[in-house]
């Protein structure tokens, strides 16, 4: 059929876009028309403007064998049948012809507007992609509860290509593996051999098809296991787990990853601050908060409360700079910071356990 | 100067009376406490008999504890008496860092003073304040 052929696009769409309640995201057009901002009326009249009199000027054309529609040429066509008509009577005429004309009314063909309209309506409200593994169980029931839609994981690191290597379906329960690009494993971190389907390890990543710098069983220190069970989904892509952790002691501080040895490093350009340190990480509401305890040297001067603020301030800033990551600074009393025999316990993470 | 015990706590329940205990089980006793707080820590200053021992028994018992120079002056204990100390200082450009004032039994009060700068002590001192010395404390 001659109907014309729309093409609903969607892009950029944001989570500030995602709450233009009753308009349709920016970003979206049918065909060539941009609809952003419009109601869903709106959009099926423009559509029902700018279309519905193409499809009402166009004829169709009937071709009686695949073969005819396949070396269609209209206009050649066309001269024969006029060409045929004159020599022979109407009832051969109508035996032999092999194309016929129609038009959308008599076809009954209209222009689905608002069908198209509705359907641009729904871009971006359907689901939503949201890479982040600081993301709690809870903050992910309130994105999907308060923007209506459903919350897809989406799992990735800069060093492959980042999100997008795994992703949520509809049926949740783990992110199938972009499989067709990527040939993924899981390993024992300490002696590196791989592990069967179902065992928690470390993901191990190989690109298929990159030509530009491929990687070649790339240990990701991220640690999940592979779900190779049929999806009701109809993929047949295996899936990851959501991630449980790291194999080393990389934190994730809302969203941006942190290693205890950069703060150990800002520390270290403080002469009035101790070796000693503790990294304490809570959740306040859905984000989370981070609180260094530091001690002083024993020489600081202690009386005066503007210079200990002072201390605490500059360390901040330098923090903040450092790590990009609001850190709020605890001096503490000496010795409250715990001296284990064996390594220091650095990081006490009270986050909650998902 | 007199000597004058600092000791840096964190502001939670019970550090306060942590420290105060060290200095009690060591029989020192406590003219004057005053505590200068913030939201995650306090300094207390601590007018005190001894503060240098006072101070090595609380750095023993794990606190962070200084013997702080710092002036005292005695005042009338009267209306007025510490506006016309603090009116000198501003007139003579001294920044005061903190103040605290207790009253002794002779009808004088004491006033604690950390000021910014060098010869405070004297220049009161030669505006005819009484500025107290150790024999005094130790005679409190």
């Amino acid at each position: 059929m001659a109907l014309a052929c729309a093409l609903i696009i969607g892009a950029g769409v944001g989570i500030d876009a995602l709450m233009t309640h009753g308009r349709i995201h920016q970003g979206v057009s049918i065909g060539d028309i941009d609809v952003s901002g419009m109601t869903v009326d709106e959009a099926a009249e423009a559509v029902q403007a700018r279309y519905g009199m193409h499809l009402a000027a166009t004829t169709a054309f009937i071709f009686d064998s695949q073969e005819t529609a396949d070396s269609a040429d209209i206009d050649q066509l066309m001269d024969e049948m006029d060409a045929v008509a004159e020599q022979i009577s109407v009832s051969e005429a109508q035996a032999n012809r092999t194309m016929w004309m129609a038009n959308a009314q008599t076809l009954d063909a209209v222009m689905p507007s608002h069908q198209l309209a509705t359907d641009a309506f729904e871009v971006g409200r359907e689901g939503g992609i949201f890479g982040a593994e600081p993301c709690s169980e809870n903050m992910r029931a309130e994105i999907a509860s308060k923007l209506g839609i459903q919350y897809c994981d989406v799992y990735g690191l800069s060093e492959i290509m980042g999100p997008g290597v795994a992703m949520e379906c509809k049926e949740r329960g783990g992110l199938h593996i972009a499989e067709d690009q990527f040939l993924c494993e899981i390993i024992d971190p300490d002696t590196g051999e791989a592990l069967p389907d179902g065992e928690w390890g470390e993901l191990v990543i190989t690109t298929l098809t990159r030509e530009c710098s491929p990687m070649i069983r790339y240990r990701t220190r991220d640690v999940t296991r592979i779900i190779s069970d049929a999806c009701a989904c109809g993929r047949t892509h295996r899936k990851i787990d959501r991630l449980r952790g790291r194999t080393d002691d990389m934190l994730i501080i809302r969203g941006v990853n942190v290693f205890p040895s950069q703060i150990e490093q800002v520390i270290t350009g403080f002469p009035e601050i101790a070796s000693q340190y503790q990294i304490v990480l809570t959740r306040e509401g859905a984000l989370d908060a981070v609180a260094l305890h530091v001690e002083t040297e024993p020489d600081f001067p202690i009386d005066e409360v503007r210079v200990l603020e002072d201390l605490k301030r500059r360390l901040q800033a330098e923090l903040k700079s450092n790590l990009q990551v609001n850190v709020d600074v605890k001096i503490v009393e000496p010795k409250t910071i715990e001296r284990s025999m064996g390594k220091a316990k650095r990081v006490i993470d009270l986050r909650e356990a998902e | 100067m007199i000597s004058q015990l600092t000791v840096f706590l964190q502001n939670e329940k019970g550090h306060l009376a942590r420290a105060v205990d060290a200095i009690a089980s060591a029989e020192i006793n406590m003219h004057a406490l005053y505590v200068a707080d913030t939201k995650d820590f306090g300094v207390a200053r601590i007018f005190c008999e001894t503060p240098e021992v006072a101070a090595s028994i609380l750095t023993d018992a794990g606190f962070r504890a200084a013997v702080t120079p710092v002036i005292a002056v005695r005042i009338p204990n009267e209306p007025g008496g510490l506006a016309r100390l603090l009116r000198f200082c501003e007139d003579a450009d001294m920044n005061i860092e903190y103040a605290y004032c207790f009253a002794v039994r002779d009808e004088s009060a004491i006033d604690v003073l950390k000021i910014e700068g060098d010869h405070c002590e004297q220049k009161l001192s030669e505006a005819g304040f009484h500025i107290v010395d150790h024999d005094e404390i130790d005679a409190l």
